[in-house]
């Protein structure tokens, strides 16, 4: 893997983990809450 | 309760937006031939907007604060503080991609390689108000954290939302006195068809936005309901869930 192509998927993992690792403690706390 | 009802549908529509996002930005965005990192480069497609997005949301914190401090109504407190969370979230992702990119496009392949990068980092006036702006809000979480809920929190909250948020503006416009790059300015050099794909990812950001906020909305409303049922329970008796 390339330095270009392990930036890219480091910044995909970013996104989506920092999106995904949100929602999902929105939908427990959510859950909790309820 | 309406916020209730639309709450499924935007948690659709904010997957929906993410999956098109990645469609557009990995696969419809074409390669940058110029950038000495052009697979990074596609990053640009969710920097940006999660940075416009982080912008909104810290806006809605600001309109937030202001109301709550006219009309006294908890809800407005609540918005802001939904506004706050999300955008610190947004933020993080934009500084952070932010961080990858640069790292690969100036520093191992491109024009600065071997120059140190923390340091160059710094002299970047674009990063700095970006990590201040972070840092204000997160300062903002934490105020509210070590406060016991109430009137009292939230106006003080509210003050110190209005006063940090002269920090967006400030990290907006920084990109006028640094080397980082401004796509959104007119004479960016950025292909007409790039813009206007960058424009429609922006788009999906904000329905991203729209859901963060209004899930977080909803747990700050039955947190709400849930203490009051607790400081009353007979009227909590009758119904008293936001």
């Amino acid at each position: 893997m390339s330095t270009d192509e392990a930036a890219l998927a480091l910044g995909l993992a970013i996104v989506l983990g920092g999106l995904g690792g949100y929602a999902l403690w929105l939908w427990r706390a959510g859950r909790t809450t309820h | 309760m309406r916020l209730q009802a639309l709450a499924r549908p935007l948690a659709v529509a904010g997957v929906l937006a993410v999956v098109l996002n990645l469609v557009l930005g990995l696969v419809v965005a074409p390669t940058a031939a110029n950038f000495s990192a052009p697979l990074a480069q596609r990053l640009f497609y969710f920097h940006v907007p999660a940075a416009i997005a982080a912008y909104a949301a810290f806006t809605l914190t600001a309109a937030g604060a202001l109301q709550y401090l006219r009309t006294r109504a908890a809800r407005w407190d609540r918005l802001a503080a939904s506004g706050a969370e999300v955008g610190a979230v947004l933020t993080t992702i934009a500084l952070f991609t932010g961080i990858v990119w640069s790292r690969v496009e100036f520093f191992s392949a491109g024009s600065l390689a071997g120059t140190t990068f923390t340091f160059a980092l710094l002299g970047d006036a674009k990063f700095v108000t970006t990590a201040a702006l972070w840092l204000v809000f997160l300062g903002y979480l934490a105020l509210r954290r070590n406060l016991d809920p109430g009137e009292a929190r939230a106006r003080l909250s509210s003050v110190y939302a209005l006063l940090g948020y002269l920090a967006v503006p400030l990290s907006y416009l920084s990109s006028r006195f640094s080397p980082h790059p401004d796509f959104l300015s007119r004479g960016s050099g950025l292909a007409p068809g790039l813009g206007l794909l960058l424009l429609a990812c922006t788009a999906l950001w904000f329905v991203v936005l729209a859901a963060l906020v209004t899930h977080r909305l909803l747990v700050e409303e039955r947190a709400a309901a849930a203490e009051a049922a607790r400081e009353a329970p007979d009227a909590a008796s009758h119904g008293g869930m936001a």
